[in-house]
């Protein structure tokens, strides 16, 4: 809702800023009084780069949503994981149970947790876009590099569950090390060539991934 | 020189309303070519346009000389 919001926000600010410029372009002489120039400063300068900005940002925020990741066609597998019937699934019994924002399921896992991860992320996705119409996607997509602990511990790291969990309290300093890979034990993560002889889980409310 | 020059608001005012529909548009689209757009033909536009904007500020400031 609020992203409809934005984007009638928006869409109003340039549909005043293009009839503000539409009358100052057939009306020049309005433009030479004070009052003029400032109306023109605004509509010419002011108003285009605050709507620049917004979009931007707006697309910047859409792109971590997972509705735009999976947009892409080769992502359709790695989508339909998350709705995989099995709690042994951690793409799927992390999206099914809201352990990550159902919005932005891929982002949340996906990004780096340091300071320029964000940014990281969208430079790795402006890659990813060259890859795919570059048409030089590979048959298997894999991570550039083993996956962090890290991102894992951003959420778990302070769980109770997680901080004097059994399997866990033994091998803390070797998790946070990432000397012992999280996925060494959990690793059903995607593995989308075996999604077809699985069972799938459907949302109450019919939503699926 | 006064300001506006014929013609010089005109492109500016082109380019930026260019640039915004593009933008406007783009901001509809949930496609990763969307942001492309968004920058190739959204952003561009409407950075000339400024520039071009100024340029015809700076020219009808009275001169030094």
């Amino acid at each position: 809702m609020a992203h409809v919001d934005l984007g009638l926000g928006l869409g109003l600010l340039v549909l005043i800023t293009v009839v503000l410029i539409a009358i100052l372009v057939r009306h020049p002489g309005a433009a030479r009084g004070p009052g003029g120039k400032a109306v023109a400063f605004v509509a010419f300068l002011v108003l285009p780069t605050v709507l620049t900005f917004l979009g931007l940002e707006s697309h910047l925020t859409r792109a971590k949503s997972t509705e735009f990741c999976l947009s892409c066609h080769v992502m359709e597998p790695y989508g339909r994981s998350l709705a995989i019937d099995d709690s042994d699934y951690l793409p799927a019994v992390h999206f099914q149970n809201n352990l990550t924002p159902r919005d932005h399921a891929c982002f949340t896992c996906h990004t780096t947790y340091t300071m320029f991860g964000d940014v990281e992320a969208k430079l790795a996705g402006l890659k990813h876009l060259w890859i795919y119409y570059s048409g030089q996607t590979p048959e298997h997509i894999e991570l550039y590099k083993p996956y962090n602990n890290r991102e894992c511990l951003s959420c778990h790291g302070d769980a109770r569950s997680f901080a004097e969990g059994d399997l866990h309290v033994d091998i803390l300093a070797e998790l946070k090390s990432n000397e012992t890979s999280c996925l060494d034990c959990h690793e059903w993560v995607h593995n989308v060539g075996e999604l077809d002889d699985l069972p799938t889980w459907q949302a109450a409310d019919g939503g699926q991934p | 020189m006064k300001f506006p020059q014929v013609g010089s608001l005109g492109r500016a005012g082109g380019l930026i309303c260019f640039g915004l529909l593009v933008q406007a548009i783009s901001l509809q689209l949930v496609h990763p070519l969307a942001f492309m757009a968004f920058a190739a033909f959204g952003v561009l536009p409407v950075v000339l346009g400024l520039l071009d904007y100024l340029l015809a500020v700076f020219r009808s400031l009275p001169s030094t000389e």
